[in-house]
């Protein structure tokens, strides 16, 4: 079926260019080209809408605040909009190309009447995209967080198809893909570790963030690499207009932001940074072994743009952030580091070019400091990455996307020093190895009449292995390490395997009316890069290894169908999507597999298949002083791995059948705003034993089925309250207090279950091998206060 | 001395657990301990270099609210080796069956284990696994984090030219330390051959009997251990991995049958 589904796309991709462009000479056309701004700020909008209510057609701006359409000569009204800010109405006579910047002020909740008359907010329904969510700093704000700390992932795990494993966690899983199947990219760099102090925060500091877009489905062919879904996550680009600046102070951690013109209009600056203070708190501790614990993490963002030119724009942003964790004996540490420069060019009004250079480095360390135990092991990923993309905005009715990508990866998986003279362990190092990728991708969106618009592209991988060490095996498989035959070792550039395929990318939005509309898509994809993990959860230490010739790639075919309408003048969006996945080279692990400091991980893993199907509602309101939204989702995953569950299917340690996410926001006053978000989901599957044996003097469990029970139910009311400060005239800064209750009502959410001995004997216990089920839950009813001042 | 790998994870699990507090919901879950799909006995079998640690054990598997595993009394147990020696064990109680005259040597020889047990019949093979290099010395010391009281330090060298695996036991008294949480097992994969005064036990009175038991395993036996570790270190939480069977020697039954060589060495604490 899906590769029926494959050869189809294919097909329209290649076929549709042909017959489909068409312009009429006869008619004089004129483009209209720009960029859409923040009126306060100067920041670029992203997504931004540019609709033409005579031809009710439009254009959206790109990641750069960037648009270009394409329309017979005329007089026209253009209404511009975007959530979040005021929309306004311009006449514009199109005689000739325009080049046209717009500004837009931030929406001030005054009455819903002023609201609804200018605002277009039918980009839901009009647009081909589905699948897709775009989250704003403003609208992440009005979610209620643990700590009061603003966090792009835990919106995205609010969302619906998104399902987490629960609290204390960073990783999410789209559409029952694993969590290493998602690709998050922080203004283009891919980031390998998306977790501080192992996922109770994201390494996304929300002062830096301007916006969000994940893409569960109908992933654009301009990105590739990951089957399940793509965040792409942009930073702010610093007030082009005056210097300013936040600082928040909450009760684990605080932040500042400075930004402001380098030349004012033409080029700005910011720098974000964040740091939290457990281990202040841990020393005040009565404990010594508290008192001699440090947890803490700090990160930083920084960006600076400038404009060269009318038609030349270049960026250069940056990221690093580190977690620490240790005792006075162990040590333990990870971190990020990103780095893009990127260069905008505008050709002429329709061409538009961005060209990107990018690093990524993840890197950690544990170890021993002291004894005859003492060692320090080192692992990490480094990327660099040169990318160039195209924007041609042919006519009206076409919008063409095109580029290419080029990857090396160096990978370091691990290496062991003795830290002391007296030291048990030797010095060993896992052999380095590389990969080389090459992408290249083009795409349209057309419009083909009224109703009818399509989203179609073709991506193309070429994926090498190089400078490997390869193992030769008995009967030529990895199932032991005792079966090594000969071991080869290749340089750095030469070749070990290479794989290649084709990734066709297809949507299609039919518009039954104004304001409802029939989506569908269909995209495969594949997955060169692999996270070691098989936890839930993964690791902070856990490391990523490329396809190998044990190794195949991870593919992916999703279909979707999905209906969308909206009520009350665009008040209200409701959406229902249907989908299915197909997951073939599904990679798991063998049981009890050793994923760290192993040369031959390949004789751990085990290859299977996969597949996910499920619905997802979704009925939001986004305007006015009362906002709220609710997401339900029914799904189910299963993998089916030979060597696992004796080669029965199981399910998926992160299906999850109901999940639904409810939230609302009111601003009282303009200085009194609250809200409220109710979550729940049922249990996530645990594998529990059937029975057990003695053996020894101690007890051995026995398992009958993988992931055959669940934990209990997962719900979680939080609230908060915002107060805002006086507004007087002449004061140059604000401050906003945020109260919040995670937890309001202290349920014990199960962060995990699963089977302990028995202690008798109190506070001194001694085990027994009497067995019980216990459920250890994380975080009680937690208040928090932060505030925060802007200048 | 414990595998590096289940470093991180243990510290994890540790601050996890200062600030979680865990519940018993043992009566929230019906566990089939009579599901098909679970073996009915399990096996406890050594082939050593000493002769009372050769026995088989065969117990019931039960399900876990039981306090304990059934022994199985009637059996006809077994063991030979590829030398033409045999032995029917002898049965002494308490499920356990004797070896009284076979000795594990370590000369290339497979050992086998043959069981009927209620009309069906189970085997299982092993090798002598290397015999491990002797201890250069077991000392005690004054212990500095605990005042008044002695811990105990070995030196010793561990074979690198190939791979070795260990377990390792601690009696004080004459009485087994490590209690059912506690397997302290390992490899030499990391490890530079020399280990000088490796702490292996701490806060002993003064004048008590301390032996100490440093068994070499065969592979198979290792990953056993191993994965009764896992169980036992497996926290559920979204950080370690799917509790799994403990993979032994035996079919359809659970438990291992290991030929295994050791040393020994006591001192009196002062």
């Amino acid at each position: 079926m899906n590769s029926l589904l494959k050869f189809i796309s294919i097909t329209w991709a290649i076929a549709l260019p042909l017959w489909s462009f068409s312009s009429d000479d006869t008619i004089e056309k004129y483009t209209l080209s720009g960029y859409i701004k923040d009126a306060k700020n100067g920041e670029d909008l992203i997504g931004a809408s540019l609709f033409i209510k005579e031809l009710k057609s439009g254009t959206n701006t790109n990641a750069y605040g960037f648009y270009s359409i394409t329309l017979p000569k005329g007089t026209y009204t253009v209404l511009i909009s975007y959530l979040g800010y005021k929309s306004t109405l311009q006449q514009l006579d199109l005689s000739q190309n325009i080049t046209q910047n717009f500004a837009l002020e931030d929406e001030s909740i005054k009455t819903d009447e002023v609201v609804i008359s200018e605002r277009r907010k039918d980009e839901n329904v009009q647009a081909v995209q589905m699948s897709m969510n775009r989250l704003t700093i403003e609208q992440m704000k009005k979610i209620p967080v643990l700590f009061g700390e603003v966090d792009v992932i835990k919106n995205i795990q609010q969302l619906p198809g998104v399902q987490s494993v629960g609290e204390g966690s960073s990783a999410f899983f789209v559409r029952g893909g694993s969590s290493d199947q998602n690709l998050i990219l922080l203004d283009e760099a891919p980031v390998y570790n998306a977790s501080h102090l192992a996922g109770i925060f994201s390494v996304f500091n929300g002062d830096a963030i301007k916006s969000a877009e994940i893409y569960k489905g109908g992933i654009p062919a301009q990105y590739g690499g990951r089957l399940s879904s793509v965040v792409d996550i942009r930073t702010r680009d610093g007030n082009m207009k005056k210097f300013a600046g936040t600082a928040s102070i909450g009760l684990l951690s605080s932040k500042a932001t400075i930004e402001g013109p380098i030349v004012k209009d033409k080029g700005s600056f910011v720098v974000s940074a964040r740091r939290t203070y457990f281990d202040l708190f841990l020393k005040a501790s009565s404990d010594p072994a508290l008192r001699g614990t440090s947890i803490y993490f700090y990160d930083l963002n920084a960006k600076v743009n400038y404009n060269l030119g009318p038609r030349d724009r270049i960026f250069a942003a940056g990221y690093f952030g580190q977690d620490v964790l240790k005792t006075n004996q162990f040590g333990l540490d990870w971190g990020n580091a990103t780095a893009t420069v990127r260069w905008n060019h505008i050709f002429n009004n329709k061409l538009f070019s961005n060209t990107t250079a990018i690093f990524s480095d993840f890197n950690y360390g544990l170890g021993l400091t002291s004894g005859v135990q003492a060692f320090r092991w080192e692992a990490k990923i480094q990327e660099l990455s040169l990318k160039q993309d195209f924007s041609y905005f042919l006519n009206t009715n076409n919008e063409i996307k095109f580029g290419l990508q080029l990857t090396n990866r160096a990978f370091q998986p691990g290496t062991i020093m003795p830290k002391s003279e007296i030291s048990i362990f030797k010095e060993t190092r896992m052999p380095l190895n590389n990969a080389v990728e090459y992408a290249f991708y083009a795409s349209n969106d057309q419009k083909l009449t009224e109703r009818l618009t399509l989203q179609y592209g073709l991506r193309f991988t070429l994926f090498q292995n190089n400078g490997a060490t390869v193992y030769d095996y008995k009967n030529g498989k990895p199932t032991d390490k005792d079966d090594i035959t000969d071991t080869l070792k290749f340089d750095y550039f030469d070749v070990d395997k290479s794989y290649y395929g084709f990734e066709p990318r297809f949507g299609a939005r039919f518009a039954l009316d104004e304001n409802s509309s029939l989506k569908a898509s269909y995209n495969h994809t594949y997955q060169f890069m692999h996270q070691l993990s098989n936890s839930a959860s993964p690791l902070p230490i856990t490391m990523w290894v490329p396809s190998s010739r044990y190794i195949s790639p991870q593919t992916s075919d999703q279909v979707a169908l999905g209906y969308f309408r909206n009520l009350l003048d665009n008040q209200i969006e409701f959406s229902v999507e249907g989908y299915y996945k197909w997951l073939n080279n599904t990679i798991d692990f063998k049981d009890d597999a050793q994923l760290l400091l192993n040369p031959t991980v390949e004789t751990e893993v085990l290859r299977g298949t996969g597949y996910s199907y499920g619905a997802e509602f979704s009925v939001k309101k986004t305007a006015g002083k009362f906002t709220w939204s609710a997401a339900y989702t029914l799904s189910w995953t299963k993998l089916k791995i030979p060597g696992i569950n004796e080669d029965r299917e199981y399910f998926a340690s992160w299906d999850r059948r109901h999940n639904l996410n409810t939230n609302l926001f009111y601003e009282i006053t303009p200085r009194w705003s609250i809200g409220a978000a109710w979550t729940y989901g049922t249990g996530r599957p645990i594998t529990l034993p059937a029975g057990k044996y003695d053996h020894e003097q101690t007890s051995v469990l026995v398992f009958s089925e993988r992931n055959g029970e669940r934990t209990p139910a997962f719900h979680r009311l939080d609230l908060s309250a915002n107060l805002k400060s006086k507004k007087k005239p002449g004061r140059k800064w604000d401050s906003v207090w945020n109260f919040s209750v995670y937890n309001a009502y202290n349920r014990k959410n199960p962060f995990s279950v699963y089977t302990q001995n028995v202690g008798v004997g109190g506070s001194n216990a001694t085990q027994t091998n009497n067995k019980q089920i216990v459920m250890l839950w994380f975080f009680p009813i937690i208040p928090s206060v932060t505030y925060t001042i802007n200048f | 001395m414990k595998n590096p790998q289940i470093i991180p994870i243990a510290l994890l699990s540790i601050i996890i657990m200062y600030c979680g507090k865990p519940i018993d919901i043992t009566d929230q879950y019906e566990l089939d301990e009579n599901s098909n799909r679970i073996p009915k006995i399990a096996f406890e079998g050594r082939i050593s270099n000493q002769i009372d640690s050769n026995y088989v054990k065969i117990r019931r598997v039960v399900g876990i609210r039981s306090s304990k595993s059934p022994i199985i009394e009637n059996a006809s147990v077994t063991v030979s080796d590829n030398r033409g020696n045999s032995e029917l064990l002898t049965y002494v109680g308490y499920g356990r069956y004797q070896c009284l005259s076979l000795l594990g040597i370590n000369d290339g020889r497979v050992y086998t284990m043959t069981a009927d047990v209620e009309g069906k019949t189970y085997s299982a093979i092993s090798v002598m696994p290397n015999t491990p290099l002797p201890f250069d010395s077991v000392i005690s010391v004054a212990d500095e984090e605990n005042e008044g009281k002695f811990k105990v330090l070995i030196y010793a060298k561990v074979h690198t030219e190939f791979d070795e695996y260990y377990l390792f036991q601690n009696f004080v008294n004459d009485t087994l330390q490590n209690g059912p949480g506690d397997i302290d097992y390992a490899d030499n994969s990391i490890l530079n051959g020399k280990i000088n005064g490796f702490e292996v036990a701490n806060n002993l009175e003064k004048g008590v009997v301390f032996r100490y038991k440093f068994y070499s395993l065969t592979k198979e036996a290792f990953k056993f251990y191993e994965g009764i570790s896992s169980q036992l270190n497996n926290d559920g939480g979204v950080f370690t991995t799917p509790p799994a069977n403990v993979k032994g020697n035996i079919a359809r039954a659970g438990g291992l049958f290991q030929g295994t060589y050791f040393l020994t060495d006591t001192i009196t604490v002062r």
